[in-house]
C-alpha cells in the first residue's frame, strides 16, 4: 500500500504532507502517555508488518494492521504511523520522503476513522465486538485501498481502471485484516480488556486495584 | 486471569515476533530496475525487492526531455532489451502496478566506444589457426588479426564473460530487508517511547512539586 517515490503530482504531495501534519499534532495531543509503552509496541507492529506477505494468485501485497492500530489508539495512530513509516522508509526504502504525507494519510486516516466508527461495538457482547472488529480490520483497507486510489486518480487522471485493480488487488488483504483484527480484539478483551477504548470508566479503579488477583469485576461479564 | 497473562507474555508474544523474523520477507511495494549496455543494446533486470523478477511489468524508455521512445514489457525473468536509438542519456522507467515504479538512469559515459551497429556476434572471417611463422599454408599468407578485429574478438568474449556477472550484481541489488534493519527500527521505536516517557515523568515531578 506504500506508494513509491516520483509517482504522485506535487499538489497531491503537498495536501497530504498537510493532512498528515494536522493529524499528527491532534495525534500527539491525544496520546495518553501512562499508556506510550502500548503506543510504542503497536507502531513496532505496524512497522514489522509491512513484511508478512500475502501472496494472492499473481500478485503479492502485504500486511498493514492498521485496524488493531486504528482501534486501539484512535488518534495517537497519527503519530504511531508516521513514525514506523518514516523508520520504513530510511531502512527499507518503502515509500519514501517526498511522498511521506500521503502514505500517512493512506494508512492512518483510516484508522482513525474506523476507530469512531466500531468502538461503540466492543463492549456490546462478545459476537458484537468479534464483528465490530472485523469490520474495523476490512474497512480500515477498504478506506486505505479507496485513498491511495484516490491519489493515484488525481495525479493520472485515469479513472475506473486504477482504483478497480486497487480494490481488487487488496480485497484478500481486507479479509486477512478482518480476521486478525477479530482475533486479537477477542484474546485482548479477555485478557486485557482495559486497553481497548471504551472501556467502561467506573469499572478502571477496580481492574488496577484486582491487577494480581485471579478475580473479574462482576460488570464485566 | 493471571494465567492467561502469563501465556500471552511468554508464549504469544514471543511465538509472534519469532513468526515475523522467520516470515519471508515481502517482495511488495519496493521495485528496482536495473539496466546495463553492451555494445548498443540495452539490457534492463526488473525485480522486487528480494529476489523476485518482475513479469510482464511495463518498461518505458525516454529521452532527457521526458518524452517517451519507446516501450515494452518484461519477459518471465524480468528482461527486457532494446537497441538504443542513439548513445545518450535515457531514463528508463519499470511500471509495476499501481503505486510502483523505479527508474534507472543511463549517461552517455554508459556506452563503450564501440562501434556502432556491432552486435555481439562473431565477426564474418573464419577463426584463424594460431600464428605459427614456421608452418607454410596453402591459403593466401594473413597478416595477422587487424587490431579492430582483435579488439572485437577480445570485446565479444569480455561480454560473454560480463554478462552473468552483470545479472549477478542485478540480483544482488536492494536485498530484503535485515534482520539488523528490523531491530534496528523497533529499537528507534521503544527509544522515542522512552524518552516520552522520561519527559512526560519530569514534566509530572515538576507540576507536583509547583503544586505543594
Amino acid at each position: 500500500m506504500h506508494i513509491s517515490e516520483g509517482i504522485l503530482s506535487a499538489p497531491v504531495l503537498i495536501s497530504g504532507a498537510g493532512v498528515a501534519l494536522a493529524g499528527t499534532a491532534v495525534g500527539l495531543k491525544a496520546v495518553d502517555y501512562d499508556r506510550i509503552t502500548t503506543v510504542g509496541i503497536l507502531s513496532s507492529a505496524f512497522f514489522v508488518a509491512s513484511l508478512i506477505h500475502i501472496n494472492i494468485g499473481p500478485s503479492s501485497t502485504h500486511l498493514l494492521l492498521n485496524g488493531v492500530v486504528g482501534l486501539l489508539l484512535g488518534w495517537a495512530a497519527f503519530p504511531a504511523i508516521l513514525v514506523a513509516l518514516i523508520l520504513q522508509a530510511f531502512l527499507f526504502q518503502y515509500g519514501g520522503i517526498t511522498v511521506l504525507g500521503v502514505n500517512t494519510v493512506i494508512m492512518a486516516l483510516p484508522a482513525v476513522i474506523c476507530h469512531y466508527a466500531f468502538k461503540p461495538f466492543l463492549f456490546k457482547s462478545n459476537r458484537l465486538a468479534a464483528a465490530g472488529a472485523f469490520a474495523c480490520g476490512f474497512g480500515c483497507v477498504f478506506l486505505s485501498a479507496l485513498i491511495m486510489a484516490a491519489s493515484l486518480m488525481l495525479t493520472e487522471k485515469s479513472f475506473w481502471g486504477v482504483s478497480g485493480v486497487i480494490m481488487l488487488a487488496n480485497l484478500p488483504v481486507m479479509i486477512v485484516e478482518g480476521l486478525i483484527t477479530m482475533f486479537c480484539v477477542a484474546f485482548i478483551k479477555k485478557v486485557r480488556p482495559e486497553m481497548l477504548p471504551g472501556f467502561p470508566q467506573r469499572a478502571i479503579s477496580e481492574v488496577e486495584k484486582t491487577d494480581n488477583e485471579p478475580q473479574r469485576c462482576e460488570s464485566l461479564r | 486471569m493471571k494465567f492467561n497473562r502469563m501465556i500471552f507474555t511468554w508464549v504469544v508474544v514471543p511465538a509472534l515476533v519469532a513468526g515475523l523474523l522467520c516470515a519471508k520477507p515481502a517482495q511488495a511495494h519496493k521495485v528496482t530496475i536495473f539496466a546495463w549496455v553492451e555494445g548498443d543494446v540495452v539490457y534492463t533486470q526488473s525485480k522486487f525487492m528480494g529476489s523476485r523478477m518482475v513479469q510482464n511489468g511495463r518498461v518505458e524508455v525516454k529521452n532527457s526531455d521526458g518524452k517517451t521512445l519507446l516501450e515494452g514489457k518484461t519477459d518471465a525473468e524480468g528482461l527486457f532489451t532494446f537497441t538504443a536509438p542513439y548513445k545518450g542519456d535515457f531514463d528508463i522507467v519499470l511500471h509495476a502496478g499501481p503505486g510502483h515504479q523505479a527508474v534507472w538512469h543511463l549517461g552517455a559515459l554508459d556506452f563503450e566506444d564501440g562501434e556502432a551497429g556491432q552486435g555481439p556476434d562473431i565477426p564474418v572471417q573464419t577463426p584463424n589457426p594460431p600464428p605459427d611463422e614456421n608452418t607454410m599454408t596453402s591459403t593466401p599468407p594473413r597478416e595477422g588479426l587487424t587490431e579492430s578485429q582483435v579488439t572485437r574478438i577480445v570485446s565479444d568474449q569480455l561480454h560473454k564473460e560480463i554478462e552473468p556477472l552483470k545479472k549477478m550484481l542485478a540480483r544482488s541489488m536492494q536485498p530484503s530487508p535485515s534482520l539488523q534493519d528490523i531491530l534496528g527500527g523497533i529499537g528507534y521505536i521503544l527509544g522515542l517511547v522512552g524518552i516520552a516517557a522520561y519527559v512526560q515523568s519530569r514534566r509530572r515531578s515538576t507540576k507536583g512539586r509547583d503544586d505543594r
